[in-house]
């Protein structure tokens, strides 16, 4: 063998082939590995493709259209519940009142809300309390802070025509108008037991309205709420008979014990007509957008 | 691959012949073209052995007009030490090792310092006859290079005996089955004895030169002048000097007399060789052995016919150039010949080791790179293959991709719409759920008065939503609504009687129909007053129905 290779072209020539060999080898070994790399890929498209073919709803445009016009469809019933929902056109037009950007406007603009609900009360002979401010006590005296502007503006206009409505249905006492304030949650535990609210969906604010009368006012009042498309929903009625004492009887004879009534005596009454006090739970609704992917 | 044909040279110690041979069509040799010339003019001629080989090989080869470029050589008797040894028939596998043994015992120099082989010449099973023969390497290597100057290559050195030996045992001249041939040379005589099983070999330190240093001392005369005679005397010219005659036949028959002396004692030694057979003629050849009544002579006391050498019948070899005479070195090229193309008959090889690992090696060369450029060849199929099918893979892999592609949008964007789809479901599910729920309590209170209507004469004083019990099992916000309601019903027709049959029958007409209400699940009684004539006050409990709770 050493005479084999004593020949330096011979051995040079060994040399360059085993370099040639070493680099087939290595270009049979990646050929290999390519090779094998595109069958695996070869199979995984053919199987994605036999996959696909069985896919349902099957993937084509015909189908794919379809299905668009279902979205198109749910999302028109959706925008017709939301708006419905919201407000409709009366949210529109609330949304249109410009509300004010410091906390003294927002004061003067409950001032001015307390002062019409007052004046309506006197019109409609619904007693109210001398310091009543409709649900807005706690800004009797500032108003609120400017994060909040914006919320208590819509509570505002939502409550001033619900309690607009109330007041023309002839109450003979509005005795109670309290807002969800702070976390007092036990004062509001029955109402929120029964609360509309959906997390992603419908965000709530509770409201409270104590008012005594006949059973009419209150079903004068329910009408017009139904009627008027606010985002408000009726959550809780409870009726008791009215503690009354003899003099707000008498000036009030015409007043009616009778919550719900069948036919009223005619002739001489074995009972006497008392009114009744309505304790009646609202919650303001407010309707979540949904994000452009169509999730909430 | 051998070639078709081959160039030999018989070294001498006084010539130097040449021949191309080949194969004729039926397997016998044929010999293309012959030459010898003779290494020295005279005798006396000085100039060392090798340097007259060159100047002969050159000038042979000229003669010779041959293409070859490899050559095998013989190697005269002179330098070429022969023994013939028995070794116990062993396996072949350790006969090396044990020739390799009687090498060393045999050969009176290192082993390193020489070059040697072996060749078998008789095997019984018991004893193997093995004949060893050695040559100085420095001579070889000095021989070698000689013919690598006139541009040949050595590729074989046999001893020039054994050649004869081989050529003798397949001349188709050959007529007993044991002879003694007799070479007569220069500088030695060999003799071969040749048997159809073993053959024998001998060297006798002396030559036709002897006889030459013979004549110059019985005439006191030159070694040169000496040599012209005796070439003259075997021509067969007789001196006219009578005086001059006799002390040439006395030179004459002295050297015979050596040489019969040693043809006796070795046909005597070779007789009592186990198995040998006593030889049957004797051939003469060589240039000592065409002096006056040599032949003769020796057939007179050996007792054996004996003849000279013809080359042309002996051998069947004719010159294909005619004009040139043939001589007795063709034996010994025949002999040199025939291994080559038959590869029958003994043989060895004294080129030096290290010289035939380079011809091998030169040899190998072609086939190892051959085998190296198959492999690179061999390997580029598979590369191409796999090259191949990998870009056939991609290619349908491209399509399919191309294929896949509108299919892997429509069905994304399906499921981005079936998941809105699902989304939008369970939002109009809720907000319609919210919407109904928000109008409930109208509907419920209208159901009520309605039912309340009816029945007639009967009111509900009190409504209130009643806590979900601790003993229920129900959660907080999964229990369903509870109402606890107390009303009056009038008895027109028995203002003064307390609790009438009709008024229970009236209660209980209104408690049914307020159960067959869709609003309620279920109702219970809780109690009645009948203290007050033509009134019953009574007390009930509505579990809203879950389906339509408000």
């Amino acid at each position: 063998m050493k005479a084999l290779y004593s020949d330096r072209g011979f051995k040079i020539a060994l040399i360059v082939a085993g370099v040639v060999v070493l680099l087939e080898g290595a270009g049979l070994f990646l050929s290999i590995g390519s090779t094998q790399k595109e069958e695996r890929r070869e199979r995984n498209l053919s199987r994605d493709f036999t996959s696909m073919s069985q896919v349902t709803p099957a993937p084509i445009e015909a189908v794919a259209r379809k299905v668009e016009a279902e979205v198109a469809a749910y999302e028109g019933k959706v925008l017709r519940l939301e708006t419905m929902l919201s407000g409709g056109a009366l949210a529109k037009q609330m949304s249109e009142e410009a509300v004010p950007e410091e906390r003294t406007d927002a004061y003067f603009n409950l001032v001015s809300y307390t002062e019409r609900l007052r004046t309506l009360a006197r019109l409609h002979a619904v007693q109210i309390e001398p310091e009543e401010y409709f649900g807005f006590s706690e800004y009797a005296k500032e108003g609120p802070p400017k994060k909040q502007i914006g919320k208590v503006f819509r509570e505002r206009q939502i409550l001033e025509r619900v309690l607009s409505m109330l007041l023309m249905s002839n109450p003979a006492r509005l005795a109670l108008v309290e807002r969800t304030a702070g976390d007092d949650t036990n004062e509001w535990e029955e109402q929120a037991r029964l609360s509309l609210a959906v997390d992603g969906v419908v965000k709530t604010d509770f409201v409270r309205v104590e008012f005594s009368g006949e059973t009419a006012s209150l079903r004068s009042w329910l009408n017009r709420l139904g009627q008027s498309g606010l985002p408000v929903s009726v959550r809780t009625i409870e009726v008791a008979p009215e503690k009354i004492n003899l003099s707000r009887q008498r000036s009030r004879s015409n007043s009616s014990s009778l919550v719900l009534t069948g036919e009223l005596p005619k002739v001489v009454p074995l009972v006497a007509r008392m009114p009744s006090v309505f304790t009646v739970g609202l919650e303001i609704l407010e309707i979540i957008p949904t994000t452009a992917e169509g999730t909430p | 691959m051998p070639s078709s044909h081959l160039l030999v040279f018989d070294c001498g110690a006084a010539h130097l012949s040449g021949g191309v041979f080949a194969v004729k069509k039926d397997g016998g040799l044929r010999m293309d073209s012959h030459a010898t010339e003779a290494l020295f003019a005279n005798s006396a001629e000085e100039k060392p052995w090798g340097v007259a080989v060159g100047e002969a090989i050159t000038r042979i080869v000229s003669r010779l007009d041959s293409e070859e470029r490899e050559c095998v050589i013989t190697v005269p008797g002179h330098l070429a030490l022969t023994k013939f040894v028995k070794t116990p028939a062993v396996e072949r596998s350790k006969r090396d090792r044990i020739v390799q043994f009687e090498a060393s015992q045999n050969i009176p120099y290192p082993l390193n310092e020489v070059a040697w082989d072996y060749a078998e010449v008789a095997d019984d099973g018991v004893e193997v006859e093995l004949m060893l023969s050695a040559v100085k390497r420095d001579a070889m290597d000095e021989l070698c290079a000689v013919f690598e100057q006139a541009g040949l290559l050595v590729t074989g050195i046999e001893p020039g005996g054994l050649a004869s030996i081989r050529a003798w045992r397949a001349a188709p001249g050959r007529n007993h089955d044991s002879s003694l041939v007799v070479d007569v040379g220069a500088k030695s005589t060999q003799l071969l004895f040749v048997a159809c099983d073993n053959f024998y070999l001998r060297t006798l330190p002396f030559g036709g030169n002897l006889a030459t240093q013979l004549l110059a001392k019985k005439l006191s005369c030159e070694l040169s002048e000496a040599e012209t005679l005796k070439r003259e005397l075997s021509a067969g010219n007789r001196s006219s000097d009578s005086g001059r005659q006799a002390l040439i036949d006395e030179a004459v028959m002295e050297f015979t007399a050596r040489l019969q002396a040693e043809l006796t004692r070795s046909i005597f030694s070779y007789s009592r060789h186990t198995e040998a057979e006593t030889p049957e003629e004797i051939i003469l050849l060589g240039g000592g052995s065409r002096l006056p009544d040599l032949q003769r002579r020796i057939a007179e006391s050996t007792a054996l016919p004996s003849r000279s050498l013809n080359v042309s019948v002996d051998l069947d070899l004719r010159s294909t150039s005619g004009d040139v005479p043939l001589d007795d070195s063709l034996l010994a090229l025949a002999g040199l010949a025939q291994i080559h193309f038959t590869s029958e008959g003994v043989a060895m090889n004294l080129l030096p080791e290290e010289r035939q690992a380079e011809q091998s090696a030169h040899r190998a060369r072609p086939w190892w790179l051959a085998a190296a450029a198959l492999l690179i060849l061999a390997l580029l199929p598979p590369i191409l293959y796999l090259q191949l099918t990998a870009s056939r893979h991609a290619e349908r892999s491209r399509v399919l991709q191309a294929e896949l592609g509108p299919l892997i949008k429509w069905d994304t964007r399906n499921r981005q719409n079936l998941e809105k789809i699902e989304s939008l479901r369970e939002r109009v599910a809720t907000l319609s759920e919210v919407e109904q729920r928000s109008e409930r309590w109208t509907s419920f209170l209208a159901d009520m008065q309605g039912r309340l209507e009816s029945v007639g004469d009967v009111w509900l004083e009190s409504m209130v939503i009643l806590p979900v019990s601790p003993l229920s099992s129900d959660t907080e916000e999964g229990a369903p609504l509870r109402l606890g309601m107390s009303g009056k019903l009038l008895d027109i027709e028995n203002p003064t009687a307390k609790a009438s049959s009709a008024s229970r029958e009236r209660v209980n007409q209104l408690l049914r129909s307020f159960g067959e209400s869709k609003y309620v699940q279920d109702i219970s009684a809780g109690g009645f007053d009948k203290t007050q004539p033509g009134i019953l006050k009574f007390e009930l409990t509505i579990v809203i129905n879950r389906e339509e709770t408000l």
